[in-house]
């Protein structure tokens, strides 16, 4: 039987300069693969500076710097789309130079 | 206040899309080898690679935007409404069609886009010497609290 499947895209504004982009693909509405990532505006343009995500099924959490170059990534058990919008509610800039892995 | 801008894409939308990814990246096995060597020091391409993976074994795509603007709701004129239900239902090619249409003045349907589409609501994409209103949403929800 061919399973059903669903690709989400959403941008959810935080605050007038931050704001969630994120990818959820569903297989038999289960989540199959996600990415969320906490963008700040700076100057005009957006730039990622935190991302969870389970490519190849390996949940991990990678900080950017400011030119988008990778600058740690780390294990991270598996994050809903619900605790990174807490987390991002409750932190906001502080989580780009939080311990990330442990929240 | 949320409000939150849904938009299942049609086939022919899902397509573009397929296309696009495909002619950024020259082709799927090349994505995926980029993206697998890549990994998160690429994150897009990543994200590229699994919507493409996905799309191709016949994935329905949406797209929701959450926005926290009061403005777009008080943007919502019952005229504008009208503009945005039409656009759902009809393949509008220019600003004069659409105002012909709804045989509206040319200069009021234009401000009304401009408006709908400084809400991000529509977009208005350039085609030749027109401008072709595209709606960004096809269900708006309003979410109180």
């Amino acid at each position: 039987m061919c399973s059903e499947m669903i690709v989400e895209k959403k941008e959810i504004a935080i605050k007038e300069n931050e704001k969630l982009e994120a990818i959820e693909i569903y297989r038999d509405k289960d989540l199959s693969y996600y990415s969320y990532n906490y963008m700040v505006k700076v100057d005009e343009k957006w730039k990622r500076y935190i991302r969870w995500d389970n490519f190849q099924k390996q949940p991990h959490v990678d900080r950017y710097d400011e030119t988008g170059n990778l600058v740690t990534s780390e294990q991270s058990r598996d994050k809903s789309l619900k605790e990174v919008l807490e987390l991002v509610d409750i932190f906001g800039k502080n989580l780009i130079s939080m311990d990330i892995s442990r929240v | 206040m949320n409000i939150r801008l849904i938009k299942k894409y049609s086939s022919v939308e899902v397509e573009g899309l397929l296309g696009d990814i495909e002619s950024r990246y020259g082709g799927v096995d090349r994505l995926k080898q980029r993206a697998a060597r890549n990994g998160c020091r690429d994150p897009d391409m990543v994200d590229d690679f699994k919507v493409l993976e996905a799309l191709q074994k016949g994935a329905e795509f949406y797209y929701e935007s959450v926005k926290q603007e009061p403005n777009v709701a008080a943007c919502l004129t019952p005229k504008r409404v009208e503009i945005m239900n039409y656009i759902h239902s009809k393949n509008v090619s220019s600003i004069m069609d659409l105002a012909e249409d709804l045989n509206r003045d040319y200069k009021n349907v234009y401000d009304d886009l401009i408006a709908l589409s400084k809400s991000g609501l529509i977009n208005l994409k350039k085609d030749g010497r027109c401008r072709k209103p595209i709606l960004i949403a096809s269900k708006i929800v309003v979410e109180f609290g």
